[in-house]
């Protein structure tokens, strides 16, 4: 037993094992960081990927229940809302300029959208007749603006008043991580009003919108120690402006897509008659005379 | 010095062990959190996809009824005529569109994975599907089959007041399907299954209930060009009277499995039963 005990470890083993472990410690440790860093790039990565797809469906979600919508030429066009004024305008950031601190925020789309849920049964029909408001929601997309500091947010605005101002909040639902935004094209067909009556001589000439194609783009950098200097300026300033310039390396997401204006009205033309014989007039949509209620989501969908 | 051996190779082992087990829950750790961000980045897709499903199913119905009311086809812009004349086809009149509902069968739009039909066709046909007839009476029409092309959807017409930019105008041309998702038809991922098609209730002057039409009252400035009023979509209200009829379908956005009853995406077209009736 005694000759056991005093067995022990000669130095020289212990520092070689000490050693060896030191050294597998080591390579276990910087394989670990190494795949910690692939890890968090290939899981931002995708939570972008994830990021402009759900802009895209929530645009497009939104957008396609809006009616009324027209297209206008420019900002100062935008200041207003008032009756059945649904507009959109063409936009990009060519004139961004490099500045710090929140962008400004401003607006891209108004109009009303359909919130008539798809496979609704009497009981929301009623709902809707006690509050008749509650069937179209005021609407609005906003941009604020990204600057070199500060990521751009896409705000989708509802609101289900008739609150006389409509600007985004904090309960809207945000898009972040934007650095570049356009409304690139936007197809558009004249309005007329073939029943030859005054009702809609406000809209005759108007062109009314059919279809966009917006781009998104968001940013994500890779994994970082949180003391580098991240730029959300847009992808093309950021070689030109001095105070872009970022030793963190980046990846832009960028989306591309165009869908329809579903239930736009295009022109009056067409009546038909009611049960009682009397002639009604039908607002022609992009597809004739089909109209979408609002699609029926499952939950949590939204909100977000 | 034999023991003293085995005693060192139980502390490698035991060292080994652990290290093993700190690396093994790190990747699962990993693994988790980016299964999770795949399956978030799927969700999405999966739900523009059903956006995408939902243009699809409304472009077979609009071609089905073009082509049974003799009306020449144009989806995705208001069907002007250049004479001033509207399309008014005065056969239309007493040659009412019908649909039928296959039973039970899928319209799948997802010809990729080979689930079901090929969207690309859309059959209407009255010998093997069920007859949906809006005024009562039975209605012969012939069997409808569309094939749709890959560039279906809208043409530029130059003799129409049409202002269709030209760099989409091209796009439209070309489908180019390797920029613009929209057109990319064929690669949605999504089932789209005929729930019902029925007649909501009658359409009257009081489907305006309770909204006036003047004022500065956002809703009811919409509801002034909402044609089509207070819809109810009730499935057991067939009155003949009726000048619209709903349709509904409910779209899964699950590739593969089947989706439970809260997870399916569901879409009510609202369609005009004879456009060209009254003019």
């Amino acid at each position: 037993m005694r000759i056991k005990n005093q067995n022990g470890f000669t130095l020289t083993e212990l520092m070689v094992a000490t050693a060896a472990a030191i050294f597998i410690i080591m390579v276990s440790a910087i394989t670990l960081i190494n795949a910690q860093k692939n890890y968090k790039s290939m899981v931002e990565k995708i939570n972008s990927e994830e990021e402009v797809h759900n802009a895209e469906f929530q645009l497009r979600n939104m957008l396609s229940m809006a009616v009324n919508v027209r297209e206008v030429p420019g900002l100062a066009d935008m200041s207003s809302f008032t009756n059945n004024e649904g507009k959109i305008r063409r936009f990009n950031l060519d004139d961004w300029t490099s500045s710090t601190g929140p962008g400004e925020i401003e607006p891209i789309a108004f109009f009303l959208q359909e919130n008539l849920m798809s496979a609704h049964e009497d009981a929301m029909a009623a709902d809707f007749i006690a509050n008749p408001d509650k069937r179209f929601l005021t609407s609005g997309i906003f941009l604020q603006r990204p600057t070199v500091d500060k990521y751009g947010i896409l705000y989708l605005h509802t609101q289900n008043d008739t609150a006389a101002e409509i600007m985004p909040n904090r309960g809207d639902m945000r898009i972040g991580h934007v650095v570049d935004f356009e409304v690139i094209e936007l197809a558009t067909v004249a309005f007329e009003d073939r029943t030859n009556d005054s009702e809609d001589s406000d809209l005759i000439g108007d062109r009314m919108v059919t279809s966009a194609l917006l781009k998104v783009v968001v940013r994500n950098f890779l994994p970082h120690d949180g003391i580098e200097k991240l730029t959300w300026c847009p992808a093309r300033f950021m070689a030109t402006e001095p105070d872009c310039a970022t030793t963190t390396s980046f990846k832009d997401q960028e989306r591309l897509f165009q869908f329809q204006f579903r239930n736009n009205v295009l022109e009056r033309g067409y009546a038909q008659k009611d049960s009682a014989g009397v002639k009604l007039p039908i607002y022609r949509r992009n597809a004739d005379t089909i109209y979408y209620l609002k699609p029926n989501l499952p939950i949590g969908t939204i909100s977000r | 010095m034999k023991k003293r051996k085995n005693q060192s190779g139980i502390a490698v082992l035991l060292f080994v062990f652990i290290i093993s087990i700190i690396i093994l829950m790190l990747t699962m750790g990993i693994q988790a959190r980016i299964d999770n961000a795949l399956k978030l980045r799927a969700r999405s897709k999966s739900l523009n996809d059903v956006q995408l499903a939902i243009d699809q199913f409304s472009v077979n119905l609009k071609r089905a009824y073009d082509l049974a009311t003799a009306a020449p086809f144009s989806y995705g812009v208001a069907p002007l005529a250049a004479t001033g004349e509207i399309l008014l086809n005065p056969a239309a009149v007493t040659s009412k569109v019908e649909f039928f509902q296959p039973a039970s069968s899928l319209l799948a739009i997802d010809s990729e994975s080979g689930i079901g039909n090929d969207v690309n066709e859309f059959c209407v046909n009255r010998s093997d599907m069920n007859n949906f007839s809006f005024d009562g009476s039975a209605r012969v029409i012939a069997p409808i089959c569309i094939k749709i092309p890959d560039d279906f959807f809208v043409k530029n017409n130059p003799t129409l007041d049409i202002h269709m930019p030209m760099e989409v105008s091209k796009k439209f041309e070309t489908a180019d399907a390797s920029k613009y998702d929209f057109f990319k038809i064929k690669k949605a991922h999504a089932q789209a299954i005929v729930e019902s098609i029925h007649d909501p209730g009658d359409l009257s002057l009081t489907s305006y209930l309770g909204v006036t039409q003047s004022g500065t009252d956002p809703a009811s400035a919409a509801m002034k060009r909402q044609y089509f009023g207070d819809l109810n979509c009730k499935a057991t209200n067939l009155d003949a009277a009726a000048k619209f009829f709903c349709i509904n379908i409910r779209i899964c956005p699950k590739m593969i499995n089947n989706c439970d009853p809260e997870e399916y995406v569901l879409q009510t077209f609202v369609f005009l039963k004879t456009p060209s009736e009254i003019f």
